[in-house]
């Protein structure tokens, strides 16, 4: 393996390295680049690296009570934005359990959006939130639908000549919920996003028609249970009435065995998680911050609102492992 | 009045330097003119080598050689190694047993050109068959791993093995204690239950590294994070056919070993690329290649018990089958040694335990913290709950009412002693609040607690060797072969001469091994070394005290017997004190000369009957360890959460408490990671989650939110004397109840048994959907 790293200090500049030639990648926390070098599924000749485009990182609120985010945030920062706390609940609380705190100090939003890999937290959030996704290439700046933009395994809508920008997303009012099946940190094994616009729940819980669900991790990119969305927009808005709106949905959901789990009991998970985050969202109120409602999910030790890992781990000289 | 060491919760001595990054490791070690090598290994289970083309790894820039088994055994004596068998050749020659044996392995300028030339080497194979179950691998028309075994090269216990031809089968390990079936036949009830373990890995944060060189009068140095640098010695001088004293072999700290640096690994491969190069050769493995090094074995148990009418346990047979993978490592030690403690610690007067090491074309099993003991005890501490609840008695008064306790004889004919197995289990009464009813949870969670109590004899016989000498300033270092891979042998060390010494345990060096300086020593394994080294640092240590004494008397014109040794000084009946800088430079007329105390230390054993393994010693010491877990299932899902995670262990003499407590939380964690998802997963002897990202071991959000653990600290003249302050070894302790206590914990939460790891999500939600269906729920 061999290459030259460029930092170029315009997006123009960038722009112009990786249209150069197909041997570019563009590298940006590297979280999830260097795994692919480690292991010789990628060898480029040049990584164009982001770290001097200081203009591509921070959060800005917009007029629609949404988010403009810029691609070059870092992980760690939106996980600490008081602007996503308050317009992105879902997306905060994504980005809690996302890998871990080592990843997400050095991760940056455009990577985790561009990666394209099907077991990733973000993906979902942005589909269920119908984020819009900018990228900038040679021929200006265009906006992609978060629902638009996941193709499969490592591949996207975005160009190769294209360097996302930055994510547009609409407040949401909702919730994130993730399964991990081996250990806390793990990648998912399921991600479930239900959203709603938060004006539909000013005067207490929102109306079922507006709710958007999109689950990620299950198949090779993440995606709406639409059926079930138009479901539930005729049903009444009670326990019994969600959990056999979920079931006849997801019944039908194309779903394979996975490395962690049997297909069969990947179908099943997503049926319970589906039905917990509808009824947080729809029946409890969706405010995860502030005490998630659902017990139904195990606590893997998840920090509380102070952000102290809560567990009484081994002692400062534990055993190395 | 002298500060007691032993029992001072001393920060471990090389702490800082750890923490600082300062700490001496071999895997930063570079030695000047290094060729760097990496090794080519075989993608086919099981094949018949036709021939190996090198020449495109050679064309490579910056590969200078590429090693293969034609090169090495030019230069070797024999041509297999292995502590049980000599069975594993150090490059594959006639056949590949496993995906991952190394072929060849190519040197070169720096590990990149190593690495694009190791791609380039084009081996060529016929298949062979295959097996990979170790229950099919011992079916009459199983393909066979081996065409003829050899017996032992190194343990005289496994030397009288005879060769065998025609089975997979390494080593049938019988006891025989009363007559069990007979005993069964009359039992009011009989339990027959079957439990499986799968292969696991050791992922230490430090993959195996060493480094080998050839020096003057061609001494062959090797520089090895290992855990036994005398075993390595003793296997490569009869490898190169050579005097011990032509073999130098060290270490410094380990980042971990876990039982897998024992033994040799990569130590005879860069021994013999450097004698064929005459250069300084270092291989590093990857992460991910430690996966195909050394594993811990699958095993599959099946227990047949039998009960009386008032709960008591009459008679167990015992089966237990060993994967040891295509390599017998040290596999043929843990299903004898581990395998006679296959019934638990229970007082049984019938007991019959088959336990067989089988191989299969899967990576070698080797030692692995326990020491096969959290695979047999998943299985006895499992039907122990079976058998309790179908019983309608308390699990842990049922444990009560069948515990071996002191004095009575274990399965294998030894009296025990000095081994709490009875304070323990009280102990987890006490703490887990036993008789205490359970809060339970809100649906659709369900809460459930278990407890489990494993018991290991430690590996003997076994010898220790130790030096202690005193400086001409008065400075102490002790010479010893013990590695310290992270559980604080050198700070207990220190602390132990320093007792004796009457000097601050901070003021000790304790040196890394290295052979050609610090003497014998069995290996840093089996939770020996405290027990073991610690008896010959005493004893060495007090050797030292002698000669201070009587240095010191002559210093101040005193008889011997009238002095005392305080606080680092030789004192007189009349309070005249001479520090030992002062001793010693009225012994040696200056500051000069040293007091070198000697320390031996082989434990008494007696080798148990051919087929029935009965023997009135067999072991040194006994380790007792209990967990109790408090669990949390989502009864959707299948989801567990361990809310809490209790550790009660017999440790005699807790010599550093603050140690202790960490070696039994540490291994406690590391065997959650084994319960709960730690799997190698396999598919026609291909491993399909090697490395990290695949294979997932717990982190600090999976550690339970109460873990904690609770020592006992049983007293028992006979053993106090035997042993170093009445210190047992504690780093095995913490796992031997774990996954049978959180299985036992499930169970109590939702009522289905578990009987194969790990215990995953999905297998507690397939357990209970059948229980639903009208299946088991025993």
């Amino acid at each position: 393996m061999s290459f030259t790293i460029t930092e170029p200090s315009t997006v123009t500049d960038a722009v112009r390295l990786i249209a150069a030639d197909d041997e570019t990648r563009i590298v940006a926390g590297g979280t999830g680049l260097t795994l692919l070098l480690r292991y010789g599924l990628l060898a480029p000749t040049r990584l164009v690296s982001l770290r001097n485009l200081p203009s591509l990182a921070g959060v800005a609120g917009t007029g629609d009570g949404g988010l403009r985010i810029g691609a070059a945030t870092t992980l760690s920062a939106l996980e600490h934005s008081d602007d996503v706390a308050a317009r992105a609940p879902a997306l905060r609380q994504a980005l809690r359990r996302l890998g871990n705190v080592r990843v997400r100090n050095v991760a940056q939003l455009g990577g985790a959006v561009a990666h394209g890999h099907p077991q990733m937290d973000l993906p979902p959030v942005l589909v269920a939130g119908e984020a819009r996704i900018e990228v900038t290439g040679p021929a200006g700046t265009r906006q992609i639908p978060a629902g638009e933009l996941f193709l499969g395994y490592y591949d996207t809508a975005i160009g190769d000549d294209e360097l996302v920008t930055a994510v547009h997303l609409p407040p949401h009012h909702g919730v994130y919920r993730k399964v991990t099946l081996r250990t806390a940190e793990d990648w998912p094994a399921l991600g479930v996003a239900v959203t709603t616009d938060p004006g539909d729940s000013r005067d207490g819980p929102p109306a079922t028609a507006g709710v958007r669900i999109a689950v990620g991790a299950i198949g090779d990119r993440p995606f709406r249970l639409t059926d079930l969305e138009d479901a539930l927009a005729d049903t009444p808005p009670t326990p019994a009435g969600i959990a056999e709106a979920v079931t006849t949905a997801v019944a039908d959901l194309e779903i394979h065995d996975g490395v962690d789990a049997s297909a069969e009991y990947r179908r099943h998970l997503v049926a319970v998680h589906v039905r917990r985050a509808l009824q947080t969202v729809l029946l409890d109120g969706a405010d995860p911050d502030h005490g998630d409602p659902d017990h139904g999910e195990p606590d893997h030790g998840e920090p509380d609102d102070s952000d102290v890992a809560g567990p009484d781990v081994a002692g400062p000289d534990g055993g190395p492992r | 009045m002298t500060r007691h060491q032993v029992g001072r919760s001393l920060p471990r001595l090389e702490g800082e330097a750890k923490v600082t990054g300062t700490a001496e490791y071999i895997h930063n070690l570079d030695v000047p003119g290094q060729l760097h090598g990496v090794i080519v290994r075989s993608v086919e289970p099981h094949a018949r080598l036709v021939e190996i083309d090198t020449t495109a790894a050679l064309a490579v820039d910056g590969v200078r050689y590429v090693i293969t088994s034609h090169e090495v055994r030019a230069v070797t004596a024999v041509d297999h190694v292995g502590p049980a068998f000599a069975d594993q050749p150090v490059l594959a020659f006639d056949e590949v047993r496993f995906v991952g044996e190394p072929v060849a392995c190519v040197l070169a300028d720096d590990p990149r050109a190593a690495a694009r030339g190791a791609e380039l080497v084009e081996v060529t194979t016929e298949p062979l068959e295959a097996v990979y179950d170790e229950v099919a691998a011992c079916a009459e028309d199983a393909p066979l791993v081996h065409e003829h075994l050899d017996a032992s090269a190194m343990f005289a216990d496994l030397k009288g093995l005879d060769d065998r031809e025609g089975t997979n089968v390494a080593l049938d390990y019988t006891l025989r204690h009363g007559d069990a079936e007979a005993a069964l036949a009359e039992a009011d009830h009989v339990f027959e239950d079957t439990f499986r373990t799968p292969a696991s890995v050791h992922a230490a944060m430090e993959p195996f590294v060493a480094i080998g060189e050839v020096g003057d009068r061609g001494v062959i140095t090797v520089h090895s994070a290992t855990q036994n640098p005398s075993m390595i010695q003793v296997e490569l001088a009869r490898l190169f056919d050579v005097p011990e004293n032509r073999i130098r072999v060290r270490t410094a700290w380990l980042g971990g070993g876990f039982g897998a640096k024992l033994y040799p690994k990569l130590e005879p491969l860069v021994a013999a690329c450097a004698v064929i190069t005459r250069r300084p050769v270092r291989i590093a493995v990857t992460m991910d290649e430690q996966f195909v090094t050394l594993t811990r074995h699958a095993t599959t148990t099946t227990l047949r018990t039998g009960v009386s009418a008032d709960g008591r346990i009459t008679a167990r047979v015992c089966d237990v089958t060993w994967n040891t993978g295509a390599y017998a490592d040290i596999g043929p030690r843990v299903a004898q040694k581990t395998g006679f403690t296959a019934a638990g610690p229970y007082d049984i007067e019938h007991v019959s335990i088959d336990s067989r090491c089988v191989y299969t074309n899967t990576p070698p099993a080797g030692a692995m913290r326990g020491f096969g003991v959290p695979q047999v005890s998943w299985a006895y501490e499992s039907q122990t709950d079976i058998i309790a609840r179908s019983l309608g008695i308390d699990p842990l008064e049922f444990r009560d009412r069948n515990l071996l306790r002191n004095g009575r004889p274990h399965a294998t004919g030894t009296a025990m002693h000095g081994t709490a197995t009875a304070e323990v289990l009280a102990e987890l009464r006490r703490a887990m609040a036993w008789d205490e009813p359970l809060t339970q949870a809100a649906a659709p969670l369900r809460r459930g607690r278990g407890v489990a109590v494993g018991l290991k004899a430690v590996i003997t016989p076994s010898t220790s060797v130790a030096l202690v000498d005193l400086s001409g300033d008065g400075s102490v270092t002790v010479s010893c072969s013990t590695t310290d891979m992270g559980q604080a042998s050198a700070t207990a060390y220190a602390q132990i001469v320093a007792e004796v010494l009457t000097i601050e345990a901070e003021d000790v060096t304790v040196l890394h091994p290295d052979t050609r300086s610090t003497p014998y020593d069995m290996g840093t394994l089996g939770s020996r070394s405290l027990y073991h080294m610690g008896n010959a640092l005493t004893e060495a240590a007090r050797e030292v005290r002698g000669q201070l004494l009587a240095a010191g008397a002559e210093a101040l014109g005193v008889r011997a017997d009238t002095v005392t040794l305080t606080d680092g000084a030789v004192s007189a009946a009349d309070g005249r004190r001479l520090p030992f800088a002062e001793v010693m430079l009225a012994r040696f007329g200056m500051q000069a000369g040293n007091l070198i105390g000697r320390g031996v230390f082989t434990p008494p054993y007696a080798k148990p009957e051919p087929g029935t393994g009965q023997s009135p010693q067999i072991a040194a010491f006994w380790m007792v360890g209990g967990a109790g877990a408090e669990v949390v299932v989502d009864t959707d899902t299948g989801e567990v959460t361990v809310e809490r995670l209790l550790i009660a262990a017999d440790v005699g003499t807790a010599v550093n408490p603050k140690v202790v407590t960490t070696q039994l939380k540490g291994a406690a964690t590391m065997q959650l990671g084994m319960t709960r998802s730690e799997e190698l997963i396999f598919a026609d002897g291909q491993l399909t989650n090697m490395g990290l990202g695949a294979y997932k071991i717990p982190g600090f959000l999976d550690v339970p939110g109460q873990l904690a653990a609770v020592f006992v600290e049983d007293h028992d003249p006979e053993r106090d004397e035997s042993a170093p302050f009445g210190a047992k070894g504690v780093g095995e302790s913490g796992t031997f109840g774990v996954s049978p206590a959180v299985a036992n914990a499930v169970h109590d939460a939702v009522g289905v048994r578990i009987r194969e790891l790990p215990l995953t999500p999905e297998r507690v939600w397939r357990a209970m959907r059948a229980a639903d269906d009208g299946g088991d729920r025993r």
